[in-house]
């Protein structure tokens, strides 16, 4: 292969790429001191707002259905037929699931019980907006089932279930505990090439590709799902908030 | 031209070249878009120095593939210290950043490529920038530049002229590790 040809094929890949991205997003420098006074003073009531509603809202509200009185693990959901668990009450205006923009599934840890993934949603709206709860995960019809369970508590995560704040252009993720069912049965399994992710609260399912790690799952056995957290601590293996 | 608007069009222009960029070399669309935007939120906090260099497009692409290189850093130390005092097993592979390529063949083959290979592929062939000014910006010795050059192109190669029925997300592991045996029985 000749540099040009190597140049071409580099070239036509990132322009590719180029296409397909969206619009530059609002940005909201962290540092850059141009909002006014008035902006300011606004932000920060609203934020203190925001935080009053926080720390007032009843921690009962913030569980969802599939999730026991007890706080323990809750019941199994299978597909197909499932509606999205429930979702609660924010402390900030939900996201609408359309503005909510579903990464591929990131390959996170290969561990004893199971292979961990990470699924991102991006605020690709105008406004922050604030996220809760669970996704929807789904197989693909006629395709191997899929038994899941949404838990905020098992030997990989614990996570607090609290609304999300995302700013434009910020992401929230969920971890997704695949079982390698295969290796204790020795039953061949079958692994879908793609999965349905509805976004928490929404009902509109987006089809995404399955990473090849992924794909090295057997999805037999059980499919655990994590509720939102940062995405900055994505892949989460262990607690959110952070102690 | 006022500066606020100065950069809005500088923003606007090169956002997107950025994020491509960006994505080809990461394998991860979500963590290029968010370096991208924390590297031109750096750049308008300090907008008239960063105006007057010659390649202000450069210095945001700097900015976030560091940012994007410690984010990458500080999350591997975390899986490794959380799977510690969680006591689940370290994993085998923590993460696999190729996997948010896009699914094209030039981006499939490049996914089985080491990430310093995808680096300087990019930065060369696609940026134009000579190994000299690559080896510059990553403080690093002209010949590591060359090298890391001709064994991308070398892999590269390798994987888009690999083995039938490679294709696809479920090939390309086979591909890099094809690769990998191939680079081995060389030495």
């Amino acid at each position: 292969m000749t540099d040009e040809e190597l140049r071409g094929l580099l070239t036509g890949h990132v322009r590719a790429l180029e296409r397909t991205a969206g619009p530059p997003p609002e940005l909201r420098p962290r540092r850059a001191a141009r909002w006014s006074v008035g902006l300011t003073t606004a932000a920060t009531a609203g934020a203190a707002v925001l935080l009053a509603l926080a720390l007032a809202w009843p921690r009962d509200s913030l569980v969802p259905s599939a999730v026991g009185p007890s706080g323990g693990p809750g019941p199994t959901v299978s597909f197909p037929g499932v509606t999205s668990p429930v979702q609660t009450g924010p402390a900030a205006p939900r996201c609408k699931p359309r503005s909510l923009r579903v990464s591929p599934v990131r390959a996170a840890a290969d561990s004893m019980p199971g292979l961990v993934v990470a699924i991102r949603f991006r605020n690709a709206g105008p406004r922050a907006c604030s996220v809760a709860g669970y996704p929807v995960l789904s197989a693909p019809p006629g395709g191997p089932a899929m038994r899941m369970r949404y838990t905020a508590q098992n030997a990989v995560w614990t996570v607090v279930r609290r609304p999300v704040l995302l700013r434009p252009g910020a992401s929230a993720a969920v971890s997704v505990l695949v079982a390698s069912f295969s290796a204790v049965t020795n039953v061949p399994c079958r692994t879908p090439q793609s999965m349905g992710v509805a976004a928490p609260g929404g009902s509109r399912v987006i089809w995404i590709t399955a990473p090849a790690s992924w794909q090295g799952a057997c999805l037999r056995g059980a499919v655990e799902v994590s509720p939102v957290y940062p995405a900055r601590y994505a892949p989460l293996i262990g607690q959110y908030p952070r102690r | 031209m006022r500066p606020d608007r100065e950069f809005d069009e500088f923003y606007q222009a090169s956002h997107g070249r950025v994020v491509a960029m960006l994505t080809a070399i990461l394998g991860d669309r979500a963590a290029a878009e968010d370096a991208a935007q924390e590297a031109f939120a750096r750049a308008l906090a300090r907008w008239r120095r960063v105006a007057g260099y010659d390649l202000p497009e450069a210095w945001v692409r700097r900015v976030a593939l560091r940012l994007a290189t410690d984010h990458g850093r500080r999350a591997r130390r975390a899986v490794r210290l959380t799977a510690r005092l969680s006591a689940v097993p370290p994993p085998a592979a923590a993460g696999d950043p190729a996997d948010g390529l896009a699914y094209s063949p030039v981006g499939a083959a490049l996914a089985g490529l080491p990430r310093a290979e995808r680096e300087v592929l990019i930065l060369h062939y696609v940026a134009g920038m000579p190994v000299a000014a690559i080896a510059a910006e990553q403080r690093l010795p002209e010949r590591t530049v060359k090298t890391r050059l001709a064994a991308g192109r070398r892999h590269l190669e390798r994987e888009l002229t690999g083995p039938a029925g490679t294709d696809g997300p479920g090939g390309r592991r086979h591909g890099r590790l094809a690769g990998r045996e191939g680079a081995r029985d060389d030495g």
